[in-house]
């Protein structure tokens, strides 16, 4: 913690205006001064503070250990040859994480809401015999373990549930928000500091931060939803989100 | 961590700001400026809703901290005036 450029920082702010604040009062006698001096004491702690709050493992470490993840994902879907887009399913009711399945056939059936996935790599997800499909763990998958997302939320907490994620948590972009639009949601990411490569894994499962944008909006309508598209735009990507709703009927 | 930067950056250009104000309108009372320095402390932890859940509860702690201060200035005002 002491390495913390935060807590030195704090530490160096507070030291300051605790030695600063009497000179400035009684011996210059300048209130604004000694205020000031005040505020810089406010301002140390409130740096010393978020130096504990800094995660364990850097934001550079995670980046590299992500990289890593997907590295080996897209050797596995690159071996297997699968091309069509991942689904990407709600947690389910009775407990256990959010997940994405990569179906083996593009035009086969669609899961149904609720549908449970079995515990395994390779599983049958539909009643015709092609409907086999590849049941991964998402970037979004283990980000989402340290929220709690409601069911049925709308468009606000899809929005502070990615900033919440991107911003507060992993430092990925500058800001997001989020938009309905019919039967997809789209969401636009200012400043993201991973972008889309036309690589095999971001072709099925889309970049990583639309991996967890697609997490957060299928735990959020609680749905199956799919990456529709990923785009760059003027400020930063916007990625469109489409909600299966067939899988309703 | 860009997020905490800005928190930083933001919170010490607002009491710079405040003492500025402050000092052009010639406040002499040290309560007066603390007063004000909570108060946006308070709205800035507010408005950035989006720290980190342990980020926030640090956070919550200098506030609560500094809200203390600010209820003794109350209470010693209160006093006073009684």
């Amino acid at each position: 913690m002491t390495k913390s450029p935060y807590f030195c920082l704090g530490l160096v702010l507070s030291l300051s205006g605790a030695i600063l604040a009497p000179i400035f009062y009684y011996v210059l006698d300048s209130v604004p001064l000694a205020a000031l001096a005040i505020s810089s004491i406010m301002l140390g702690v409130v740096s010393a503070m978020l130096a504990n709050a800094r995660p364990e493992v850097s934001p550079e470490a995670s980046r590299m250990m992500l990289q890593t993840g997907v590295e080996h994902l897209a050797s596995l879907l690159e071996e297997l040859g699968l091309n069509s887009k991942a689904i990407y399913m709600p947690s389910p009711a009775n407990g256990g994480r959010a997940r994405a399945l990569v179906p083996l056939n593009e035009n086969g059936s669609l899961p149904q809401k609720g549908q449970h996935l079995p515990n395994r790599l390779i599983a049958r997800y539909g009643p015709k015999p092609e409907d086999i499909c590849l049941i991964v763990t998402t970037p979004g998958t283990v980000s989402l373990a340290s929220l709690s997302i409601s069911p049925g939320g709308g468009s606000d907490q899809i929005e502070g549930a990615l900033n919440q994620i991107l911003i507060g948590m992993m430092d990925l972009a500058d800001s997001v928000t989020v938009h309905v639009l019919g039967n997809g949601i789209i969401v636009e990411v200012a400043k993201p500091k991973l972008r889309y490569d036309n690589v095999w894994f971001h072709r099925c499962l889309g970049s990583p931060i639309a991996s967890i944008a697609a997490t957060v909006v299928s735990e959020a309508l609680n749905l199956p939803v799919r990456i529709a598209s990923e785009e760059e735009a003027t400020k930063g990507v916007r990625i469109v989100i489409e909600v299966l709703d067939e899988s309703l009927q | 961590m860009r997020v905490y930067n800005s928190f930083i950056a933001v919170l010490a250009l607002s009491f710079a700001a405040i003492t500025v104000v402050m000092a052009a309108y010639k406040a002499d009372k040290l309560d007066t400026y603390y007063s004000a320095y909570t108060i946006a402390l308070l709205v800035l932890v507010s408005l950035y809703m989006y720290f980190s859940p342990k980020a926030r509860r640090a956070l919550g702690a200098v506030s609560l901290l500094a809200f203390a201060g600010f209820g003794m200035i109350v209470v010693f005002k209160v006093a006073e005036i009684l």
